[in-house]
């Protein structure tokens, strides 16, 4: 009975399109993903093969919660459909067994859709074979990965959310409660996938994912190319837990299900004619009732009759859907994820609630819902009478033909409206729960009820119009879905222009400094633009509205000409006008009064760059050695005027005869001192300029020019816009205000698919660190060491800082000056920075420190001050005197977020931790770590200057962080400093499993930040661990004091390791091989770890470890390497406050061989945890193994 | 004020023809529009609900073109589909009352008393406050007859309204029809010919598209008096009844069959005179349509497209 069953269901299923449909739609997209770079499933295809079995199992997993939907189609209907279709009396009454027809009918529908999802595994297979592929890239044919995806990931989530939807579709016999349980998995997975980036709820997204997607990934973490080309995820561990968990829920919904469902026809029908009973009035009241006469009544069509049969409508047409169960559903949903990414942690760190941070929460997890719910209401709002039948009652009622419509569109825009107001509501409740009550309710209306709203009108309007032009509710749905996939997938191919896509507007991201700024001048123009469109279909749709029951194609034509009055054609006429004569308006800001740039169209002036000028990389320029500038800013026109005065001087031991002069786009160089004749290429387009000097310049001899350049943003572009130059907070640096003497290989495109493209050879690496031509240069190409002197003048409200001591200040012609002069050499490295600033001043010894921040984030200002003289007196301390006398962070809008050290002064963004929440003891605070590190940089970095080669961040970077993380490790104890480092490990481990070209050693690390950054934090933290701090502390000093100001050649990574290798005792030498020189990671880990008391009343801890050291290449194959190192091996107590695993009862350096070794300690109190390394110390990819708690 | 229909056809897209050149004019009181399912009487009845259009013919009600000023004809109808649905989430008052805003009753207090009233006359007030989703299909038609009367119609419509109603209601039903029509066109579309024996003054039979004729039910039964006869005959010689006589109807009867036949004579002294009804009429009508043999015998075909006692007759054929 059961095969017969299934067998039914199958045949029915098959005989149905959607399945092939549905197969067609997997293959397709399982296929692009694979052919193509432009369709990305969850991700984009990383630096493995594109068939490894890595990414056969990551996109078929995929696939499996794609599937869901074909999935929850197919279950929905397997038993409802007999209770749809009413055909239920006729199988529950045959004698099939309750079992056999529901799990035939479940697996009929579990296996169409397995099918299905199948069809994705030769999709694969067949897009491997493309003849486009790049064959390095592709790995042959091999069946296991596709298996054990099918069975491990495919099979089980299809029946685990199987099971559940079947059984909400049989319990509750309401296909619309499948769907929303089909949403509720989807929602609880975007929650697991939100907290992954907490490191200690890790274990629990992983075995929460009910896709196992979360744990594949985790699992997979740390994989460089070799492994994500030859492994496939062990089942052990959570990945196995996972799917055991999965599969047992899907059993146990399947039992529920059974256990719970009655082959009887539901009460719903039942209870139906028992009103029709009750409702029959008892007969003696008959009589009266008849006799009531129905009175007169007066009827009003006019405009104002209208008017209220237009509101009755809408308001019909609201409540309907505000008390509509999915939309409830959909709402809550929309809640709990928004409230659920608000809580989300971040990096170990949490922000101040601040409103800006709230809308854009509420644009990344809330409009998603938003979008959802106006798609498949104007579905059924526009089909709402035809849906309940009421549609001839409706349609012969005496309204004009515009009224259901417009009524339609604003029940749609008032439930937009509605849905924001709980959004809003949701994160103001949040706000004021965490204690933050500057609301700026403003900010919040014109953030949802103004911007967002009018984006929805927008999309309502096209849903609505859609939904009435096709009359097809599913076609409708699958335009509007089409849409929102194209609106996901155009900007992947670069396609941009908000001219040509629906509803789009040039981004406008908000700056608590700066508002809104200047973008709101596209915006409005973008909307208008628009609206005219969305008008206009509103004003078609209303000819084609359908009324009564002629819906074929002609007679809609020849109704639509009926309803086409004067009048009407008029408005569509005055619709189209607006939307072309805007359109014309915004075309002419964008591409004639601007240049319209596109990703491609700026990789292809970078091609250009070098294609044309790197012929001139390295020839003999003179350097600047000073500069003088004249800056006035004027922020309410986002323009810049500059003249500047340099002074060049030939440092080479040759003539010089040419002056290439080189300017950012963005600067228009208006006038320059040579003459005009001597310039021998003028190259507008790239801003390339050579002038042929009177008379070359002899060595040692020095030529003075002067310029005069602007920065003038006219009108608005599409894209990005120059968002240096704004209203309140400009930030320019040198680059941006002065012109560069020579070919500047920065510029240069990296990405080697884009240089593929456009014919250039393989880009170049950087310079090896013993490189003595290209130590001759810092990141500057054109300049050592300057002097450095400017006046800037900016609005009266406004101040104007650079680097350099303020000499004067004064008002002049309404205007603000100040001027600036830099008492030592520097680097040709300064910013301009102007805003409406409020300053927070103090002092350390004489150095004044100034933070310059926006007048509402006062929060962190005295932390930021305290970071910063803890810093100067850590750095002062142990390694050499601050060259300067003061230091000053300024605050800049969040356009970009970083912080930068010039010298003197750090430009700091609105967005890094000014608003950070440090009231939480458990957060990291990295306020106080990125200040340290930035003004770490005054000496990594403005004392010591390193050559533009092989491993120069190495030494600035991995310093700074070394530096910070002293400072930080005094204020903060060890709890915090072990979470810290257990993130840098972290993002070390995973930034070299997304390693596109090569992993390298610190020693010659290029600009990879993950090495920089997070492997020197870890490397140098372990040395100093090593050799203590006072050792290592001496051997920086000494570096410092014999590099510090040098002229070139500039020092190198050598130099430094060397620096470093004369602080180490003989034993630890094989440190720096490790650090520094390689890439070496361990595998420890303590596999037993017991204790008995011994008879004086202390502990005997017997501990059972393992070591193994690897070194890898750059692609990640490892090579073990047998060791005898030093690690530490560690015995802990209870746990206490401020101790991140226990009282360290014992905790000393062993030296261990690779392999088991076994360990026996004394130690004085009761031991709880042991085990090797149990500080992370060393880089180990499972760092979680390395401690267990000791049994007795 | 009275309906005239001229010449209305109408094609569907798949083929079917569904009117086929229909002429009728409809004066004020009830009018029976007797035809059996999809004889097009739906369609006929959309059209001049201003839901369809057809591909040619004229419709006036009164001096309004009701194919072109439809909005004109909708503020004066009343129109119940036969085959509609409700609102299941709101109650049998709240969907009255928003009806009878759309309808143009703007003013809140009018708007309650018509609701309360016609409620109250279809037998709903008690069960007012309940949702319209737990209303059987006969209660559910009682309110669609409800809102049909909202605003003064000057024309109602009602297709197959009776059907689903228990037989209390339905009388009940057409009283109140047969009261409101006294001053206005009520078209009563239905395939129980009682409905219409019962309170129509007069009627129309169609058949695939065509008025086979019209009329007043009462003329229309005299004109077959004496013309109709019956017998009981074995079950198993019915076949060489039927093919011997006009045989209108037959109904089985304790073993036996009872036969109506149709002849201008008493085909053989075995047969009794039977008293004609409008049934009668309705199956002659339709039997002679389907070519029975005396198709020319009793009903020229031209006399009876009209319904308006000859007043305005004879302006067509319904074939």
């Amino acid at each position: 009975m059961f095969g017969q069953i299934l067998g039914f269901e199958l045949g029915y299923r098959f005989r149905g399109f959607a399945v092939y449909l549905f197969a067609g739609v997997m293959f397709l997209m399982a296929f692009s993903a694979i052919a193509t770079d432009s369709v990305q499933m969850g991700g984009a295809i990383g630096n493995a093969a594109r068939n490894s079995p890595y990414e056969i199992v990551r996109l078929m997993s995929m696939m499996s919660a794609i599937g869901l939907i074909a999935l929850t189609g197919f279950v929905a209907s397997a038993v409802n459909r007999d209770h749809e279709l009413m055909t239920d009396e006729m199988f529950y009454t045959t004698p099939a067994s309750r079992a056999s027809y529901l799990f035939g009918r479940f697996g009929g529908a579990l296996l169409t859709a397995f099918f299905a999802v199948c069809v994705a595994a030769p999709a694969i297979a067949i897009a491997s074979t493309m003849p486009w592929q790049d064959p390095e890239r592709i790995l042959p044919f091999s069946v296991l990965p596709y298996l054990y995806a099918l069975g491990v990931f495919v099979l089980p989530n299809l029946f685990l959310l199987g099971a559940i939807l079947f059984a909400f579709a049989t319990l509750t016999k309401r296909v619309v409660f499948t769907y929303v349980a089909m949403l509720g998995i989807l929602m609880g997975w975007a929650l697991t996938q939100m907290h992954v980036g907490d490191l200690e709820s890790r274990l629990v997204a992983s075995l929460a994912d009910p896709f196992g997607i979360t744990t594949f990934n985790l699992a997979t973490r740390y994989w460089t190319v070799v492994e994500k080309n030859a492994l496939l995820p062990p089942l052990d561990g959570p990945l196995i837990m996972n799917r055991l968990i999965w599969v047992g829920v899907g059993v146990a919904a399947l039992v529920f299900t059974w256990a719970r469902f009655r082959m009887e026809v539901g009460e719903k029908r039942s209870r139906r004619s028992a009103a029709a009973v009750a409702a029959v009035s008892a007969p003696g009241r008959e009589v009266a009732i008849e006799t009531v006469a129905i009175p007169k009544v007066a009827q009003d069509f006019s405009r104002r009759g209208y008017i209220r049969q237009w509101l009755n409508q809408t308001r019909v047409e609201v409540a309907g859907v505000l008390r509509s169960v999915p939309f409830l559903v959909i709402m809550i949903f929309g809640v709990f994820n928004l409230a659920g990414s608000l809580g989300a942690d971040i990096g170990g760190r949490t922000g101040l609630p601040v409103t800006r941070e709230m809308l854009s929460m509420i644009g990344g997890t809330f409009d998603l819902f938003l979008f959802v719910v106006l798609l498949v209401y104007a579905g059924l709002l526009v089909w709402r009478e035809r849906a309940a039948r009421m549609n001839e009652i409706q349609d012969t009622l005496p309204m004009p033909d515009w009224i259901p419509l417009t009524a339609k569109l604003t029940g749609l825009v008032v439930i937009a409206l509605v849905a924001l107001g709980v959004a809003m509501t949701t994160t103001i409740v949040y706000q004021l729960a965490r204690g933050y009550t500057f609301l700026e309710i403003p900010l919040y209306l014109r953030g949802l009820f103004v911007l967002s709203l009018a984006e929805w009108l927008l999309i309502a309007a096209l849903a609505i119009s859609v939904q009435t032009l096709t009359n097809n509710k599913i076609a409708g749905f699958v335009i509007m879905i089409g849409y929102f996939i194209l609106l996901e997938v155009l900007p992947s191919i670069d396609f941009t222009n908000n001219l040509a896509i629906y509803a789009t507007t040039p981004p406008a991201p908000y700056s608590d400094m700066n508002g809104y700024g200047h973008f709101v001048k596209p915006l409005v123009w973008y909307h208008v633009y628009w609206g005219f469109l969305a008008a206009g279909l509103v004003l078609v749709s209303s000819l084609f509205w359908i009324r009564g029951t002629d819906t074929p194609v002609r007679l809609r034509l020849r109704e639509a000409a009926r309803r086409a009055t004067p009048a009407r054609i008029a408005a569509i006429t005055a619709m189209l006008v607006g939307f072309v004569g805007t359109g014309a308006w915004i075309y002419y800001n964008t591409h004639v009064l601007n240049e319209y740039t596109t990703g491609r169209s700026e990789n292809d002036r970078a091609a250009l760059y070098e294609q044309r000028y790197k012929q001139y990389q390295g020839i003999p320029q003179p350097r600047v050695t000073d500069v003088r500038l004249d800056v006035d800013l004027y922020p309410e026109e986002r323009r810049v005027e500059i003249k500047g005065d340099l002074t060049l001087v030939n440092k080479t031991d040759g003539p010089i005869s040419e002056l290439h002069v080189v300017n950012e786009r963005t600067l228009e160089l208006a006038s320059f001192s040579l003459p005009e004749e001597s310039i021998t290429l003028d190259d507008r387009e790239i801003g390339y300029r050579i002038y042929a000097l009177d008379g070359p310049l002899a060595p040692g001899d020095t030529l003075e020019v002067s310029f005069e350049a602007r920065i003038v943003n006219e009108g608005f572009v599409d894209g990005r816009s120059n968002t240096r130059v704004v209203e309140n907070g400009t930030f320019l640096d040198n680059s941006h205000c002065v012109p560069v003497f020579g070919y500047m290989d920065d510029q240069e495109l990296s990405n080697t698919h884009e240089r593929r493209k456009r014919g250039l050879p393989e880009h170049e690496d950087m310079a090896p660190p013993d490189d003595i031509i290209a130590r001759g240069n810092t990141f500057s190409v054109d300049a050592d060491w300057i002097s450095y002197e400017a006046t800037i003048s900016t609005s009266p409200d406004q101040i104007a800082i650079t680097t350099g001591d303020l000499e004067d200040e004064w008002v002049a012609d309404g205007r603000r000056y100040f001027h600036y002069e830099m008492d030592a050499p520097m680097l040709h490295f300064f910013p301009i920075v102007s805003g409406r600033y409020e300053v927070a001043r103090d002092a350390w010894n004489d150095i004044g420190i100034e933070i310059y921040y926006h007048p509402t984030h006062t929060y962190n200002v005295d932390r930021m001050i305290e970071s910063v003289k803890q810093s100067l007196s850590y750095y002062t301390t142990n390694f050499t005197p601050y060259q300067h006398r003061q230091i000053r962070i300024v605050e800049f809008p969040r356009y970009s977020g970083f912080a930068q050290s010039f010298a003197t002064t750090i430009p700091y963004s609105e967005s890094v931790h000014f608003i950070d929440d440090l009231r939480s003891q458990e957060d990291l605070d990295m306020l106080f770590y990125i200040t340290a590190h930035e003004v770490a940089h005054q000496w990594w970095g403005h004392q010591v200057v390193v050559a533009w080669v092989q491993g120069a961040t190495f030494i600035e970077e991995a310093m700074a962080q070394y530096s910070a993380l002293m400072v930080m490790e005094r204020d903060v104890g060890p709890t915090q400093m072990k979470k810290f480092l257990a993130y840098e490990l972290d993002r070390y481990l995973s930034g070299r499993a997304q390693e596109r070209k090569e992993e390298r050693p610190l020693l010659t690390v290029e600009n990879q930040g993950y090495i920089h950054y997070r492997k020197g934090s870890l490397a140098m933290y372990a040395l100093r661990d090593y050799i203590g701090e006072e050792r290592l502390n001496a051997a920086l000093r000494e570096y410092i004091d014999r590099v510090a100001f040098q002229e070139p050649p500039y020092t190198n990574s050598i130099e430094f390791v060397e620096a470093l290798r004369g602080a180490m005792p003989e034993s630890l030498e094989y440190l720096i091989e490790d650090l520094f020189e390689t890439i070496t990671l361990y595998d420890n880990r303590t596999s037993e770890a017991s204790v008995e008391e011994t008879d004086d009343g202390r502990y005997r801890v017997t501990l059972a470890v393992q070591s193994a050291k690897v070194r890898a290449d750059g692609r990640g194959v490892e090579t073990e390497v047998p060791h005898h190192d030093w690690i530490e091996i560690g015995v802990f107590g209870e746990r206490r406050d401020g101790e991140p695993i226990g009282k360290p009862l014992y905790l000393e350096k062993h030296r261990l061989a690779s392999g088991e070794s076994e360990i026996v300690l004394v130690v004085d109190e009761r031991p709880v945890r042991a085990g090797i390394d149990p500080r992370n110390l060393l880089i180990d990819r499972v760092p979680s193994d390395n401690v267990r708690r000791v049994s007795s | 004020m009275q309906l005239s229909i001229e010449n209305v056809s109408k094609t569907y897209s798949n083929g079917v023809r569904a009117l086929d050149g229909v002429t009728l004019t409809i004066p004020t009181g009830m009018f029976g529009l007797l035809g059996p399912n999809g004889s097009g009487k739906t369609t006929l009845m959309r059209t001049i609900a201003t839901l369809q259009d057809p591909d040619e013919g004229e419709a006036y009600l009164g001096e309004i073109n009701v194919l072109k000023e439809k909005d004109a004809v909708r503020r004066v109808l009343g129109y119940l589909p036969q085959d509609f649905g409700v609102y299941p989430n709101v109650t049998a008052q709240t969907l009255l009352s928003h009806l009878a805003a759309l309808k143009g009753i703007t003013n809140a207090g009018e708007r309650k008393d018509v609701v309360e009233a016609l409620l109250r006359r279809v037998n709903l007030w008690d069960v007012r406050t309940q949702k319209l989703g737990s209303f059987s299909g006969g209660t559910k038609q009682r309110f669609g007859i409800a809102q049909a009367l909202l605003g003064n119609p000057q024309l109602i419509i009602v297709d197959e309204p009776t059907a689903g109603l228990d037989p209390e209601e339905r009388s009940r039903f057409l009283n109140l029809l047969s009261e409101i029509g006294e001053n206005v066109i009520v078209i009563l579309s239905t395939h129980i010919v009682d409905d219409v024996a019962e309170v129509c003054s007069r009627m129309a039979i169609i058949k695939e598209g065509r008025v086979l004729r019209g009329g007043e039910p009462q003329r229309a039964i005299d004109a077959i008096r004496g013309k109709t006869w019956k017998k009981v005959i074995d079950k198993n010689e019915l076949p060489q009844y039927e093919a011997e006589h006009h045989v209108i109807s037959t109904r089985l009867r304790a073993g036996r069959t009872l036969v109506h036949v149709f002849a201008d004579e008493r085909p053989d002294p075995s047969f009794d005179e039977a008293a004609p009804d409008l049934k009668d009429v309705y199956f002659i009508t339709l039997s002679r349509s389907n070519g029975a043999p005396d198709e020319d015998s009793v009903f020229p075909a031209n006399a009876h497209v009209t319904t308006t006692d000859g007043s305005s007759g004879g302006k067509g054929n319904g074939r």
